[in-house]
């Protein structure tokens, strides 16, 4: 029986009189489609103009873990259903492929990590589309730049009402860079510069007051172990500081711990990013109307009006 | 009835073998399917050169190898007498590949896409374990032995020397895991040009004798290896309505030569084939396409 099967391996060709092989490459008539990258500024305000979506503006100076943060959702997603929610869309599916190749194991790398964001991109975004279990579908467009934009903010807050993404955003995330947190050489300076930035932001009024704010502590699994109680303690404190600082000023305000991707695989992968993600999908706080004031109606009509509405 | 159906796929996903066992099938009339040939005419020259290759146990060449081929099969319904034309633009799956990494496409694409009375979409149950991280990977290693190893090599090459540096691959649209290759294909029919409505897609899950032992049904392995794509139709209801069929085309892995010599015993060759659907477990590989062409 293999001898036949073999036989007739040798002789059938089913395309022998077709050309097999001959893939057709002639044909160069394409059309193309729209980009999957990153999301430009105009991309945003193309979707913006068709889909309601909420701006979260991740703010932080350099390796602070801002991008692996947004790379992490979307890797969540890639293993089911996350924060009682479903991956519903992205027009950036690309932009988050090329971000998380290298936590990837087709990358060979023996340790995690995120590429760096150059200044030269500017401001991008991350579109990102859920569902809650009614299938209510909300879309985030979270904002992607370079830790030394929010540096020279947080060096010239002049130029705080120029970074638009913070204008515009429905939260703002500021993040705390717990790795810095954890070195008592450094934990002092790097608590200073969620708290230079968010002063900078606030006293240039770059911050609807409708907006939410956050403090978010990245890397968490390098603080929680016992040896680490004055850190610990530290953010504690600044916590109680931001809260108090501007829970009158905005909207709401929160704090997070998340540790998006443990290197050692000891606290487990995404902590926090639930409760996170859970908190930029609920209803945007609604402006207070304020009356306007009615001119002196010197008109006939006007006044006839006024008469009709009572 | 007249149908226009949409065959897509990334490559080796089982299209052409689903199309050569389908004309097979119909063709031969030797086991009872919903649909059946209503009539022999055209040129048939490529449906019977892949069923050919199909009935001999030989591999079903890709569409790749002879440029994208467009099927038409008559077919009449048993039940309905309806009768009609369904036509399988049967693109190769390097174009849909290229969608993906070139964000191009055909414009017969667009079109049949357009006028499609359904979409049949394939995906291989034969997974490359893609999309794995760093610390899946690390996890599954058994850490105490590589501790233990790693110890015995330093200790052999003297404390000066350091281990070579590990090569790291550049990322490249390449890279892509399929399901999110699959979201991304599904996600450029919700834009243009793509015009935008309510579509039927029958998700074929090719190869499903390989989950044999899994237990899992159609839709239940596309919620379990495919999560990314299952989200995005569950949450697109507005955009899809599907069902997930297994299907088993080849009916025997070609590799296996003990395997192949047992199942060309088998004096039917449609008995083969095997359908899984949400109310399938047969032979009849028209049933997707009557599902795609009912009101259900």
């Amino acid at each position: 029986m293999t001898d036949e099967l073999d036989r007739d391996d040798a002789d059938t060709d089913v395309f022998e009189t077709a050309g097999v092989g001959q893939t057709k490459e002639t044909d160069n008539r394409w059309v193309e489609l729209p980009p999957a990258s990153m999301l430009t500024v105009e991309d945003a305000d193309e979707l913006l103009r068709w889909r309601e979506a909420s701006i979260i503006a991740i703010v932080g100076e350099r390796n602070g873990g801002k991008t692996t943060l947004v790379v992490e959702l979307y890797e969540r997603f890639l293993r089911g259903p996350f924060a009682g929610t479903l991956f519903s869309h992205s027009l950036s599916v690309l932009g988050f492929e090329r971000k998380s190749f290298q936590s990837r194991a087709e990358s060979g790398a023996e340790k995690p990590d995120t590429p760096r964001t150059s200044t030269q991109d500017g401001l991008r975004f991350f579109h990102l589309a859920v569902s809650d279990e009614h299938l209510r579908r909300t879309d985030l467009l979270i904002s992607e730049r370079a830790g030394e934009t929010y540096r020279e903010v947080r060096d010239r807050p002049a130029g705080a009402r120029d970074i638009v993404e913070v204008c515009k955003a429905r939260t703002v995330v500021f993040i705390l860079d717990g790795e810095r947190v954890a070195n008592p050489r450094q934990r002092a300076e790097a608590i200073a510069s969620i708290r230079h930035l968010a002063r900078a932001f606030t006293e240039s009024n770059a911050i609807s007051s409708h907006c939410e704010i956050q403090a978010v502590t990245t890397k968490w699994d390098l603080l929680r172990t016992d040896a680490s109680a004055p850190a610990q303690k530290a953010l504690d404190e600044f916590e109680k500081y931001f809260i108090a600082t501007y829970s009158s000023r905005y909207a709401k305000v929160s704090v997070f711990r998340v540790a998006a991707r443990d290197p050692e695989g000891v606290v487990e992968v995404g902590f926090g990013l639930a409760p996170l993600l859970r908190s930029w999908l609920e209803p945007v706080p609604q402006a207070a109307v304020t009356a306007l004031p009615i001119p002196l109606l010197a008109d006939e009509f006007d006044r006839l009006l006024a008469r009709r509405l009572g | 009835m007249a149908s226009n159906f949409v065959i897509m796929g990334l490559p080796a996903s089982g299209k052409t073998t689903f199309l050569a066992a389908l004309w097979h099938l119909v063709e031969a009339e030797e086991t009872t399917s919903r649909l059946k040939l209503d009539k022999y005419e055209g040129d048939l020259s490529y449906l019977n050169r892949i069923a050919q290759a199909w009935r001999t146990f030989q591999k079903v060449p890709r569409t790749s190898q002879v440029g994208d081929v467009n099927v038409t099969i008559h077919l009449a319904d048993r039940e309905t007498e309806a009768k009609g034309a369904a036509l399988f633009p049967d693109l190769a799956g390097e174009t849909f590949d290229g969608q993906v990494e070139a964000r191009r496409c055909r414009p017969e694409f667009v079109e049949a896409v357009a006028n499609d009375d359904g979409i049949l979409f394939f995906i291989t149950a034969d997974l490359k374990g893609e999309g794995m991280s760093v610390l899946e990977l690390n996890s599954l290693m058994p850490t105490d032995d590589v501790g233990l190893l790693g110890a015995d090599i330093a200790e052999n090459r003297g404390e000066q020397e350091q281990a070579p540096p590990v090569a790291m691959d550049e990322w490249a649209p390449k890279k892509i895991p399929a399901q999110v290759r699959v979201v991304q294909i599904l996600s450029d029919l919700l834009r243009p040009p793509f015009e935008p409505k309510l579509r039927r897609l029958a998700i074929i899950i090719s190869a499903w004798d390989l989950t044999d032992g899994s237990g899992l049904e159609p839709q239940a392995w596309l919620n379990t290896h495919m999560p990314l794509v299952s989200q995005f139709l569950r949450s697109n209801e507005a955009s899809f309505i599907y069902r997930a069929y297994g299907v088993s085309a080849q009916g025997v892995n070609l590799e296996n030569r003990a395997a192949v010599d047992q199942m060309a015993e088998q004096p039917v060759p449609s008995r083969r084939i095997r359908v899984v659907g949400p109310k399938e477990d047969g032979h009849d590989l028209t049933a997707p396409l009557v599902w795609l062409m009912s009101k259900e």
